[in-house]
């Protein structure tokens, strides 16, 4: 079985040529040429995955992702800019599951999807096979292994898997620091690369998520060039 | 031998010299119109001699012919005519007639008798004597009224009012010395700040009020700042758009080339790998102009926050020892923990450039040393490497983007000359100071001052 690529990216001859890429490593791959005409193939067509531009002409990525996680939940790998313009869309909420920076090597493309992929079996396997597992309380957060269900005060939260993963790993190692190297492998089921900014951005999606705690202390810490902490509420 | 006058240090300022200038015109000014009007005071007084003495003799005659009476009668009438109040004494000094004697008439006449008349006696009294066509002297004495002494006009002026005078004028100097020397200053603040890179700095209120050349300076420099910031805007936005553009066809490069690594025999990869490098190098590079374009037109960049840097450097030595390749090569010193408040990621790259470019110029086996000295309210980073330092004409130079010092810092040793321009700017935008200097024993120092709190205020 192959899996289906959709690639929207308005530059026409990087994308030929990446899904001429993509097509030498046994993907299937269908092209758009403009967000508008992506978010229409993605919600109709049946795809494995998407790699997601975001800088495009008459819908950029950002809009495409939020108007497909309205009601599908294709894995995405998010292409952005570099370095520090990563720090102003970091502002945004995106539900993208990796995020990679252009200009890239088309190698890390094919892994990036790979690992992205792998992640979404394991998780469907996890669902399965670990009906013993328990259900992770802390304060006024529940995570539930089994429904991969997070809710606070028993109200669920939209967290996507990523997100589920980076939670799940904090909440298991609650007050100690967390460095990002450990968070990419256990999350993103893959190495820390450079520039890579990726869990930052899932972590900051998660905290706009979770919200602070009651007494409007921040959950989620970040301790500068080391990692993250979830901080134990006292 | 100096051309140039040594002026005293109050003196150099444009305000004292135009204080000073004013004043002193005032006050000469005052004192020639007061030397003339006693020049002119004096010549009056020689006139009046002529008159009094003439009236004198003519009193004289009056007598000889008509008698004391008519004396009298005439005395009085020269008063009246000619304000002059004159009385009449004999050959021996006694009075011939009442007109005009004054009670103390005796304490003049006695010294006139003994003959040791000083200008202390005199009281105000001039004697003239008047020798008769008969042959009998006389003596005709007038009141002085406004002779005297060079210096007298000076004491009888009241000192309050001519210090009010002078207050009024100093007032009225240090008003138009300030109406001149305050736009020029503010002028000099405009253009310091403009040459320090805000080139949105103009002379607003400089020139809505003045009309004069002083409003037409405001005006110049506004037009000159309003053409330079269009023109360096431009140059920005080109090397932007560049190297922007310069992006799209780096990328799709480096597909092609992955998917020509696909067709090629492994024995080619070699040269795969080497292009490949090269075209990691030209993005970085791209980021770099990027970063810096960005850092020189005040962009919002990242987040103001407190942040510890001894933790920034702690990171930052470790990262830049790996990425070196090099163990304990940094020494490096400072407090356990330093809390300021900045953008962070900016002076952490800042020291990054910087650190990398001293682990570069360093011999294998010579150490860089990374010092922070903390003062009152700034915060001193000073890092060293042992190389062989820079010729003292390009230590200024450093910092300007793509400068390069000669053969000894070529591409060989690595470097796009343009990590030490970004790491100015970064520290610029912290409100702070960098600079470079040779050691004495070898190598360059640069040294970054970071202000504690820079930029607390405008932190959200």
């Amino acid at each position: 079985m192959t899996t289906r690529i959709l690639l929207i990216e308005d530059d026409q001859e990087l994308s030929e040529l990446l899904s001429e890429f993509l097509v030498l490593e046994n993907f299937e791959v269908e092209q758009a040429f403009d967000g508008e005409q992506g978010l229409k193939m993605a919600l109709s067509g049946n795809y494995d995955a998407l790699v997601l531009d975001i800088m495009m002409p008459k819908m950029n990525g950002l809009d495409v992702l939020k108007k497909l996680r309205i009601t599908h939940k294709t894995p995405v790998l998010m292409l952005t800019a570099r370095s520090d313009e990563v720090d102003r869309i970091l502002g945004f909420e995106m539900g993208a599951d990796d995020y990679l920076p252009k200009p890239c090597n088309p190698r890390e493309i094919i892994a990036r999807i790979r690992a992205i992929l792998r992640r979404v079996e394991m998780d469907k396997a996890g669902m399965q096979a670990t009906g013993s597992r328990q259900v992770l309380v802390r304060e006024d957060i529940e995570l539930n292994h089994n429904t991969r269900i997070v809710s606070k005060q028993d109200e669920a939260l939209d967290l996507t898997s990523t997100e589920f993963n980076l939670l799940a790993s904090l909440l298991e190692n609650a007050g100690t620091v967390l460095s990002k190297e450990e968070l990419t492998e256990t999350a993103l089921g893959r190495k820390l690369a450079l520039y890579d900014r990726s869990v930052d951005m899932h972590m900051s999606n998660l905290r706009r998520k979770l919200g602070p705690f009651a007494n409007n202390e921040a959950r989620i810490k970040t301790v500068r060039g080391v990692g993250y902490q979830y901080v134990i509420s006292d | 031998m100096s051309s140039v006058i040594k002026w005293p240090l109050v003196f150099r300022s444009l305000y004292w010299k135009f204080f000073f200038f004013f004043w002193l015109t005032l006050i000469t000014a005052i004192v020639s119109v007061a030397t003339l009007s006693e020049i002119i005071v004096k010549k009056q007084d020689q006139d009046r001699y002529h008159t009094v003495v003439n009236l004198g003799i003519q009193a004289v005659n009056i007598y000889e012919l008509q008698g004391p009476r008519a004396l009298t009668a005439h005395l009085r009438h020269i008063d009246q005519e000619f304000d002059v109040k004159g009385f009449m004494l004999d050959a021996k000094y006694r009075p011939i007639s009442r007109a005009n004697l004054p009670i103390n008439w005796l304490q003049f006449t006695l010294p006139l008798t003994q003959n040791r008349l000083s200008q202390r006696n005199l009281r105000g009294f001039q004697p003239y004597r008047i020798s008769s066509s008969s042959g009998r002297t006389y003596t005709f004495v007038a009141h002085r009224d406004n002779s005297g002494a060079y210096p007298a006009w000076f004491k009888h002026l009241p000192m309050l009012q001519v210090m009010t005078a002078l207050a009024i004028v100093a007032l009225l100097t240090a008003f138009v010395t300030w109406r001149i020397t305050n736009p020029l200053r503010k002028l000099k603040q405009a253009t310091d700040s403009f040459a320090r890179g805000n080139l949105n700095t103009r002379l607003p209120d400089l020139v809505g009020c003045r009309k004069d050349e002083i409003g037409e300076v405001g005006f110049a420099f506004n037009r000159m700042a309003e053409r330079i910031s269009l023109l360096v805007s431009n140059q920005q936005r080109l090397f932007r758009d560049i190297s922007h553009e310069l992006r799209t066809p780096l990328a799709r490069q480096q597909i092609a080339l992955e998917l020509l690594a696909r067709k090629l025999p492994d024995t080619e990869h070699q040269s795969i790998h080497r292009i490949n490098r090269e075209i990691s190098r030209m993005n970085e590079l791209i980021d770099q102009v990027l970063t810096l374009l960005r850092l020189e037109q005040n962009e919002q960049g990242p987040a103001i926050e407190a942040y510890d840097l001894s933790q920034v450097l702690m990171q930052l030595t470790q990262d830049a020892q790996f990425e070196a390749q090099s163990k304990d090569q940094v020494d490096l010193q400072q407090p356990v923990q330093l809390t300021l408040i900045g953008q962070q990621e900016l002076v952490s790259r800042a020291v990054e450039n910087i650190l990398r470019n001293a682990l570069r110029y360093t011999p294998a086996d010579g150490r860089v040393y990374l010092q922070v000295e903390e003062h009152k309210d700034q915060v001193v980073i000073r890092i060293e490497d042992e190389g062989e330092g820079v010729p003292e004409d390009s230590v200024k130079r450093l910092f300007e983007p793509f400068y390069r010092v000669e053969a000894s810092r070529n591409q060989q040793s690595g470097g796009y000359g343009i990590g030490m321009a970004i790491a100015e700017q970064a520290i610029r935008a912290q409100g702070g100071s960098i600079q470079a200097s040779n050691r004495a024993v070898g190598g360059l120092c640069v040294e970054i001052c970071l202000p504690k709190a820079g930029l607390a205020g405008m932190a959200s």
